[in-house]
Order: C-alpha cells, then sequence, then structure tokens
C-alpha cells in the first residue's frame, strides 16, 4: 500500500469515524479538528485507551464486543471495544497471521494454551485464535485449557505423540501460560524434540505476575524443553482497543531468506509512530517513545489509538518495551506509584 | 565543573574518592568502606563533647550567621550551589535561586531560640532544671544519623539544625538526588566555626549497602530519616535507638467561597505553592477544594488557575522531564480526557503545546493523587465543612493545608482538616515555608531527639 493510499484511506475513514462516533466527535471537537482542518494522517486525533474504558467507540451497532481482562485494575476498569463488521478485523488477522507464523505456507496442527471463545466470550484473543485456528489448523488442533485451566498432562501427552509422528506444531498462548508449562517440564526434567517446523507463537507480557523472565532467556528455555529454535518463537502483539495485531518477524525473515532481526513488523494497512511524551513527535530510531498506531482495520470505532506503552522504532517496525511507568518520587512527595505498591 | 560533595573530620585525608556525573557538574564523594565511616562516626561522638560544652546562645549565632551568609548571592558557597544544583536536582536554574532564598530566610535567631523554647532547653542542658515537683535534665544525643532523600534542597536541614541546637554531632547520609546541598552546609559551618565543623560529616553512598547501613544506623544515638514508606518500615526495623522517619507525604489545597471574589488573587498564591520546587515536595498541593456558591465557580476557579500557572511557568520555569515523566502526564491528562468523551462534566486546562503545566476540573470529590510536575485537580465542594470526608482515608499520609477562608472562618476549618489529619495549615501561598517550629509529621523536632532523666528529691 502506497503512502498516498494509506493517506487517503485514513482520512476517509477519519471523517467517517467522526461523522458516526458521537463520542469521538466530542474528542475531536475538543482539540479542535475536524475532517476539514486536517490533510495528513498524522494529524488525525489519536484516542487513548483509557477512553475505552468508558465510553462506546463503535460507529455502528457492534457485531462483537471484546473487553480487555484488566487484570491489574479491577473489572470496572475494563476497556471495551465494539465491532460493527467482523469480517474486516478476520481479514486484517489472517493475512497478517499468515505472514508472520505461517509464510511457509504450513497449516499445523495447533495446540492453544488459553481458554477457547465458550469460556470467555469477550476475550479478543480467544476470539482470534479460535479464527486462526479454524482457518489455518492443521488435523487434531485444539485447545489444551479447561474449566481447571491449563491441561498440562494432555498437553504433554500431546507433545510425546507429536515428537513420534514427526508433523510439525504451532503452540498458541499466553507467556504466561507457556512460562507455567515450562515451570513444570524444567522441575519435572521433561524435554521434548519438536519436529522441524513446529513453531510457538506467545502474546502479552508478565507485569503483576510472580515470576518476570527476559525474553532472551523465554526464548532460550523454549529451545531447551521444547526444541523449538528462536527463529521459530514469535512474540505477538496485540490489544483489545486495535483491529490488527503486530508480530516477530523473525519467522518471516528467515523464510524469506532475509537477514535475521527480530522485532514487531507493521501490516501495510497500519502506521505506528514512537512519539516523544513531552512533545508528541515522533522521534528518531532507537529513541523509546509512547506508541500510537493507526489501523485501518479499526474502521468501525477509531482508527487512531495513543497507547500507554513504550517502544523504539527499529527498521521497517518497533519494539515494545513496557508499559510507561509511573513518576517515580524525585523529592518527598507521595507518588501514585508509592500509593498502589503500598502493602 | 567538579566538586567536592562531602564533608569530613578535617584529619581524616586518606581514602578514595569516586566521581558522580549529574550533566556538566561532576561530584566526588569518597568510596565509603565500613571502616572509613566507624573513623568517622568515633571521630564525630569525640567532637560532639566540645559541642555539648559550648553555649546555647554562642551555637545560636553561628547557626543564625551560617543562613545570613549562604542568603548573600556573592556568597561563594551559595554561588557554587546556584551553578550546580540544577544539574544535580534537575530544577531550572531561577527555581533554584528562588528556593535557596525561601530555604535560607526560614533561619534566623528567633526561630532558633523558638525552637529551642519549645523543646523546654532554652538553658544550656548542664543540669538538672526544676519541672513541676521534681527535677529533669535533658540529654542530647552523642550522634544524630540523617538518612535524607530526594532532591529538594534543604530537606534534611530542620533535622541537622535540631541535632545541632541539641549539641549532637550529626552524620549526613546524602540522597542521590542532591548530594551537594547538605555538604555545602556543613562547609559554610565550618567556615563560621571550624569547632562545630568538625561535629557535621556529609557522605553519600548508594543506599541499598547493608554493611554500611549497619555502622551509620548502629552507631546513632538517634536516626532521623526521610523517604518512602517502605523505606522507614525498613529502616525503623535496624534501628535500636531513637528512629524518627519522616516518609512521603500528600497536601492540598482548600478555598472558601468567600474568597473567590479576588479569585485571580488566589489563583495566583494557589498555583505558586504547586508550581515550587515542580510540586515534588510533602508540602506541595495535589488537588484544591473549593466551596461552591462563590463570585465564581470552581470550574471558572479551575481556569484561573491555569492562568496562574502559565505565570508562574514563566517566572519559575519548570525543570526538565524524563521521558518517563512525561508519559505520565499524558496518561494523567489521557484519563480526564476519556472522561470528558464519556460526557463527564470535566474541563481541562493546559499548557497549549507541551506539558509545563496541567490544571483539571474534576466534580469527584474523592482525594486525587497528582503525577506531580505541577499538574493539579480543582475538585468542587458543596460546604467547607464537608471537606474532610473525602480525607479521611488519606489519614497516614496526610500534610499540609494551604487555605483561603476569611478569618471568621478559619478556626472551623482548622478543626476540620486537623480532625482528618493535616498536620500544618497555612494561608495559600505559604505552603512551601514552613516555620522551623513547625511539628512535621504531627510530631516533636528538636524535643524528641532528647532523652530526659528526672530526679526527685
Amino acid at each position: 500500500m502506497t503512502e498516498e493510499t494509506f493517506e487517503g484511506l485514513a482520512l476517509e475513514v477519519f471523517a467517517f469515524q467522526y461523522r458516526w462516533s458521537p463520542p469521538y466527535r466530542r474528542f475531536c471537537d475538543g482539540r479542535g479538528i475536524t475532517p476539514d482542518t486536517i490533510t495528513a494522517w498524522e494529524q488525525i486525533p489519536a484516542v487513548p485507551t483509557a477512553a475505552f474504558k468508558l465510553v462506546d467507540l463503535s460507529c455502528a451497532s457492534p457485531e462483537q464486543v471484546f473487553v480487555t481482562s484488566g487484570t491489574s485494575q479491577g473489572p470496572e476498569q475494563r476497556g471495551k471495544h465494539g465491532f460493527p463488521w467482523l469480517e474486516v478485523y478476520h481479514r486484517s488477522l489472517l493475512a497478517n497471521f499468515a505472514a508472520y507464523i505461517l509464510p511457509d505456507g504450513a497449516r499445523p496442527r495447533m495446540l492453544i494454551l488459553a481458554p477457547c471463545p465458550d469460556m470467555l466470550p469477550t476475550s479478543s484473543l480467544s476470539h482470534m485464535l479460535e479464527v486462526v485456528c479454524q482457518t489455518y489448523g492443521g488435523d487434531g488442533s485444539a485447545y489444551y485449557f479447561g474449566d481447571a485451566g491449563l491441561d498440562l498432562t494432555g498437553l504433554i501427552q500431546t507433545l510425546r505423540e507429536v515428537e513420534a509422528q514427526r508433523q510439525p506444531v504451532c503452540l498458541l498462548g499466553t507467556s504466561f501460560a507457556f512460562m507455567h508449562v515450562l515451570d513444570v517440564c524444567l522441575e519435572e526434567g521433561r524435554r521434548f524434540t519438536l519436529p522441524e517446523g513446529s513453531r510457538l507463537m506467545d502474546t502479552g507480557g508478565f507485569k503483576g505476575r510472580s515470576r518476570e523472565i527476559s525474553r532472551d532467556e523465554l526464548l532460550r528455555l523454549y529451545g531447551e524443553v521444547f526444541g523449538i529454535p528462536e527463529s521459530f518463537c514469535i512474540n505477538e502483539y496485540g490489544m483489545t482497543e486495535m483491529g490488527s495485531q503486530f508480530y516477530d518477524n523473525v519467522l518471516r525473515d528467515t523464510v524469506l531468506g532475509r537477514p535475521p532481526a527480530r522485532f514487531k513488523e507493521v501490516p501495510p494497512w497500519v502506521r505506528t509512530r514512537v512519539l516523544d511524551p513531552a512533545t508528541l513527535e515522533d522521534l528518531p530510531e532507537g529513541e523509546v517513545g509512547l506508541l500510537t498506531h493507526y489501523d485501518l482495520a479499526n474502521c468501525g470505532s477509531v482508527m487512531a489509538v495513543e497507547t500507554e506503552d513504550l517502544g523504539y522504532k527499529i527498521g521497517e517496525g518497533f519494539e515494545i518495551v513496557g508499559r510507561a511507568p509511573g513518576a517515580e518520587a524525585r523529592g518527598c512527595s507521595l507518588t501514585v506509584e508509592e500509593f498502589q505498591g503500598r502493602p | 565543573m567538579r566538586i567536592a560533595a562531602y564533608h569530613l573530620p578535617s584529619h581524616i585525608s586518606q581514602f578514595e574518592t569516586e566521581l558522580l556525573p549529574f550533566g556538566d557538574v561532576t561530584l566526588e564523594v569518597p568510596r565509603v568502606t565500613p571502616t572509613l565511616l566507624g573513623d568517622v562516626m568515633q571521630h564525630l561522638e569525640t567532637a560532639g563533647e566540645r559541642l555539648r560544652k559550648r553555649k546555647r546562645r554562642e551555637i545560636v549565632e553561628i547557626l543564625s550567621a551560617v543562613f545570613a551568609r549562604l542568603r548573600d548571592r556573592t556568597d561563594p558557597l551559595r554561588q557554587t550551589a546556584e551553578e550546580a544544583l540544577p544539574a544535580i536536582t534537575g530544577f531550572s536554574p531561577a527555581m533554584v535561586v528562588h528556593g535557596l532564598d525561601l530555604l535560607c530566610k526560614g533561619y534566623g535567631t528567633d526561630s532558633f531560640y523558638e525552637l529551642l523554647q519549645d523543646a523546654g532547653v532554652e538553658e544550656d542542658l548542664d543540669g538538672f532544671v526544676p519541672r513541676g515537683s521534681h527535677l529533669s535534665r535533658a540529654y542530647a544525643p552523642a550522634l544524630t544519623t540523617h538518612v535524607l532523600a530526594g532532591n529538594i534542597p534543604g530537606v534534611g536541614l530542620p533535622g541537622l539544625v535540631a541535632a545541632t541546637l541539641a549539641g549532637s554531632a550529626s552524620l549526613v547520609k546524602t540522597a542521590s538526588g542532591d548530594p551537594l546541598s547538605p555538604a555545602l552546609w556543613a562547609a559554610s559551618l565550618s567556615r563560621q566555626d571550624p569547632e562545630i565543623g568538625e561535629c557535621v560529616a556529609v557522605l553519600w553512598w548508594r543506599g541499598g549497602q547493608a554493611d554500611l547501613e549497619a555502622v551509620a544506623l548502629e552507631g546513632a544515638d538517634a536516626v532521623i530519616a526521610y523517604g518512602s514508606e517502605k523505606t522507614m518500615r525498613d529502616l525503623q526495623g535496624r534501628v535500636r535507638s531513637r528512629f524518627l522517619g519522616h516518609g512521603h507525604r500528600v497536601s492540598l489545597g482548600v478555598i472558601g467561597r468567600e474568597v473567590l471574589v479576588r479569585a485571580d488573587e488566589v489563583a495566583e498564591q494557589s498555583a505558586y505553592d504547586v508550581s515550587l520546587f515542580d510540586q515534588q515536595g510533602c508540602l506541595s498541593p495535589h488537588c484544591f477544594y473549593v466551596e461552591e456558591g462563590g463570585a465564581v465557580s470552581p470550574k471558572e476557579f479551575a481556569e484561573f488557575l491555569g492562568s496562574a500557572m502559565a505565570k508562574w511557568a514563566e517566572r519559575l520555569p519548570p525543570g526538565s522531564l524524563t521521558r518517563g515523566e512525561a508519559a505520565a502526564i499524558r496518561k494523567f491528562r489521557a484519563a480526564y480526557e476519556a472522561q470528558r468523551v464519556a460526557q463527564k462534566d470535566i474541563a481541562l486546562f493546559l499548557h497549549p503545546r507541551g506539558l509545563d503545566w496541567t490544571v483539571i476540573f474534576d466534580p469527584d470529590p474523592t482525594f486525587t493523587l497528582s503525577c506531580l510536575h505541577r499538574t493539579v485537580v480543582v475538585k468542587p465542594v458543596p460546604d467547607l465543612s464537608e471537606v474532610g470526608g473525602p480525607l479521611r482515608s488519606w489519614r497516614p499520609y496526610l500534610q499540609a493545608a494551604g487555605v483561603a477562608v476569611a478569618p471568621e472562618r478559619t478556626r472551623m476549618l482548622a478543626n476540620a482538616l486537623g480532625q482528618a489529619g493535616v498536620n500544618r495549615i497555612c494561608p495559600i501561598g505559604k505552603m512551601q515555608a514552613p516555620p522551623l517550629t513547625w511539628y512535621q509529621d504531627g510530631r516533636f523536632l528538636l524535643r524528641d531527639l532528647l532523652r530526659w532523666t528526672d530526679l526527685e528529691v
């Protein structure tokens, strides 16, 4: 997609959303911006993710509403994102997933370490994994997550079968679920050599969990326990507030014979900016700032979303470094961070 | 610019040093070892004996002279502070100059006598004095350890002055946010009276070194410490002698409807209290409760406050922000912007481009912690007698309330705020200049350092 095409579509989508999403129109009016006053996609007002917690931004009655997990802030603080046209969501999802998880055209058996949509009907992750599995999953694809949580016994049994059958699999789940599997396998001394071409997609971080681990260490453990090489381990970065996701480019680069690097690539219908929080201007490559996404797949709500995630530009994409920290105390005043951290 | 940021007994000269870079300022500090620290503390105890033999009157005069000279902008030590503190603390040069002036003003002969009087030790501590039906004698700690925190120059001074007045030697462990100011103060004390200068040592070391902390805490008769709640709990558990902890605190402003006829003036005073030290202090207000029914509405007052914040941002420019701090302000603003989108009655008054200041009107009366750096929330209250309600759950953390009300309502309001846990109530515009005799955190300063022996005859 050329810059001109993207810009044309973005401005058109903005005009549409300004017209059909009353809260978004109020937001833009508050900033003195209307479709008539701007000429570039960068000028489209980006809505803070916090707004999804308080207001329905949909441009039409939604076919599906996804709700953030909101583990750290309690149920009333969950963000909601309504999708009037799931078809758009699915197209973005499938094209992007195929490009970065299945660039070799594989249709592997999928082993999913997350709840199915019946268990968590409002989870965008569960929906996403279900759609991907229905479309690309090979025979024997299944969920390893039940009412009692992760089905470790079932998973370990399947992994042993797979080892013998020599058919590659694709493991999908949250980083937290994978961590649990790794912990158990390490403790019990279990190691697998999964068939060549097997791959793994994890998503999410460890904030607020009992154990945190570096990305490098996690990749090393995936290799040690599952026998999956680093270039077949892909991290996904997605959020309920967005219709599109981002994946590590490492497997796609490997398959396409490009020199290996690891960062999140931006699909053609998305633009991601890294902004200096002080000035809201674009930062040069490598400097850490706030991530703001302009996602045409969000055409049914708001395409420009200002996140609280910090990241930096690298190559044709970006890397995420975490959630914006609160300000630490410089002086002697109590800070939000300290107050929240009190026992 | 390279500056020595320590003060040691004159005979200690053999030690390794390390350099702490702060932009174009580099501070040279000793590499502190348990042996060095032990030597220093032993020396301080001995030197303290000479301090206790001096007359109170002399010490008061010396301290007054120290602050008088630091008030003078041509004084070389004052000049060093003005030149180096912006890079070290992150405050703008204008803020540093203003802050140092304000700081020095608070320490004069009268305030020292008041402090001694408040502790009941106007006379020298050299004998038993009548107290009611018996006699009492006060003993100063031989050595007080001061553990400082934060970047606001002068935070540790009340404790240092109190210890010196009481006759205690002092070991100061400076904060990473400002290792310099206490060293300059000790240098000016030495300059004024070398013998008393020998009773104060100032050192910096990286926090969390258990071996050094053990020496500094266990060898002292009293410990005065500043820092987070967590640090206070941790230190308290390791101090066997007297522990005076000052955890992080929050302050607020309260404005009565009757003063809103001069909303611009009150807003200017309020904005000054917020802007000073970029709102980093425990005396910096996080939010303002504004009474309804005045000449302007609380929301209109928020707009006045925004204009006043803009003026103070020019007079006392804000310091630099880290990316994380800037992101925190964006996040804070975004949360309110989101509420406005949800049609809540929120108003934002913002610096037109950057993050120099932020004023938010929020009808929710819940007390709100600010992300600081000149970010303040204005909340309406139907009647000032109700202001204690939203503060109740904040009792352990409350510090000062700046108030602007008619004189006849001051007592009523003070009762409500005092009951809620506020330990200092002062006029708006004076929040950052507490008297030396203020009962910080609701406790005595000098008196809490003393140990008493009663004699019944």
